[in-house]
């Protein structure tokens, strides 16, 4: 569960949809970069990305 | 609407009627949720109830602008930062996205930096702080061709990959195109999609590869709002986000959970082009591209399958759903 201690709106992360599959020790860095399952999902083909 | 079964619901093959059940289902999680932040929140977050309570009760019953999910993913994270008066303007803004009547739209990228919804769209397919692109509005130009390409690959999808097509225009609400970076040094991007954008798929229009070409990135950006629905309860991937691997679509190495996607879209795209093969509907110069990039697509499944079977922790679903992705592969070669 996130910890939401302080905080005036109290959220359960296990009752959101999508962030429910945020691991527990990741979320507690509360960064978007944890939600893998939630990145976006930009592609093309191998060479796309040049640097 | 026809029971889902595990078997039917995550097959392989496409369907549009699965695809009716899963919507259906993102939008009941996504009510559900907003319900849930309103209780939370009662007394402290200011919203127009009324307005509130009609948008959830639209939201369950019909298509709804794949911006609500971003939304949302915006709310909860306010809320992350305590900032309630911005999660009650939030919350307000959403009860204002315009209704949708159903039917795939195609829409032009607005200018980021004028327009705050291509500035939404933008940060939600940017939000790796490891690499950063720019998106901009495509030319008129550009975005007129870059229709007529998608009026064809759905002429050739509804021609030699029918059960294909209907999939992908229950899967869609829009297709937003957009134009990426030209320096040769920069980033750019091909298409994307976001959990977060339920529905919506961001093209790069300035393409030179045809339908044919069309075709494999409508079926690579369905598919993975295909496993974005697949997933709205249960994660398909346990990997954690910080461990990387060589993805078999991009140079930098990914999560697991960004391999896993890449896998399963490129059999999809192997699929639709041996589909399109088999049908006997192409000229002999897109069945010369077809039979190239067949071959390229079950290259790089094969490069993703092994770093998947090697690394990855997936969920019962998870596997699953790749069993299926592979089973389909074994027999296709």
């Amino acid at each position: 569960m996130k910890n939401t201690i302080n905080k005036r709106v109290k959220l359960d992360w296990s009752q959101l949809f999508g962030f429910n599959q945020v691991q527990s020790a990741q979320a507690e860095h509360g960064t978007k970069r944890t939600r893998a399952a939630l990145a976006a999902k930009i592609g093309g083909k191998p060479g796309v990305k040049t640097t | 609407m026809a029971v889902q079964t595990q078997d039917n619901l995550h097959a392989f093959a496409p369907s549009a009627e699965r695809v009716f059940f899963l919507d259906q289902r993102m939008r009941s999680r996504l009510a559900d949720s907003l319900r849930y932040i309103l209780t939370q929140g009662e007394g402290v977050l200011t919203v127009p109830h009324d307005r509130l309570q009609k948008f959830l009760t639209d939201l369950e019953s019909r298509p709804v602008s794949p911006l609500a999910f971003s939304f949302y993913n915006d709310v909860v994270l306010a809320i992350e930062e305590d900032d309630v008066e911005k999660a009650s303007q939030l919350l307000t803004e959403l009860t204002t996205l315009p209704p949708r009547a159903g039917g795939l739209e195609i829409i032009e990228l607005a200018d980021p930096k004028h327009d705050a919804i291509a500035a939404r769209y933008a940060r939600f397919l940017n939000d790796d702080p490891s690499i950063s692109f720019e998106i901009f509005p495509p030319s008129k130009q550009i975005a007129e061709k870059c229709r007529a390409q998608i009026r064809d690959a759905f002429a050739l999808l509804d021609s030699g990959d029918p059960e294909l097509a209907g999939e992908i225009r229950a899967l869609l609400r829009e297709i937003v195109l957009a134009a990426g970076n030209k320096d040769p040094k920069a980033y750019t991007f091909d298409g994307a999609s976001s959990f977060m954008l339920w529905g919506a798929i961001i093209l790069n229009a300035d393409r030179g590869d045809g339908a044919i070409g069309m075709v494999q990135m409508l079926a690579h950006e369905s598919a993975h709002n295909l496993l974005f629905g697949f997933s709205a309860d249960e994660a398909l991937v346990e990997n954690t986000p910080d461990e990387l691997f060589s993805s078999p679509l991009r140079k930098d190495p990914r999560p697991m959970d960004g391999i896993y996607h890449a896998t399963f879209v490129t059999a999809r795209m192997h699929r639709v082009v041996r589909q399109l093969l088999e049908s006997g509907i192409l000229d002999t110069a897109a069945k010369e591209k077809a039979q190239k990039d067949l071959a390229e697509n079950a290259r790089l499944f094969k490069h993703g399958i092994e770093t998947v079977q090697k690394f990855a922790r997936l969920s019962p679903l998870g596997a699953s759903v790749m069993r299926g992705a592979s089973d389909y592969m074994a027999a296709a070669s």
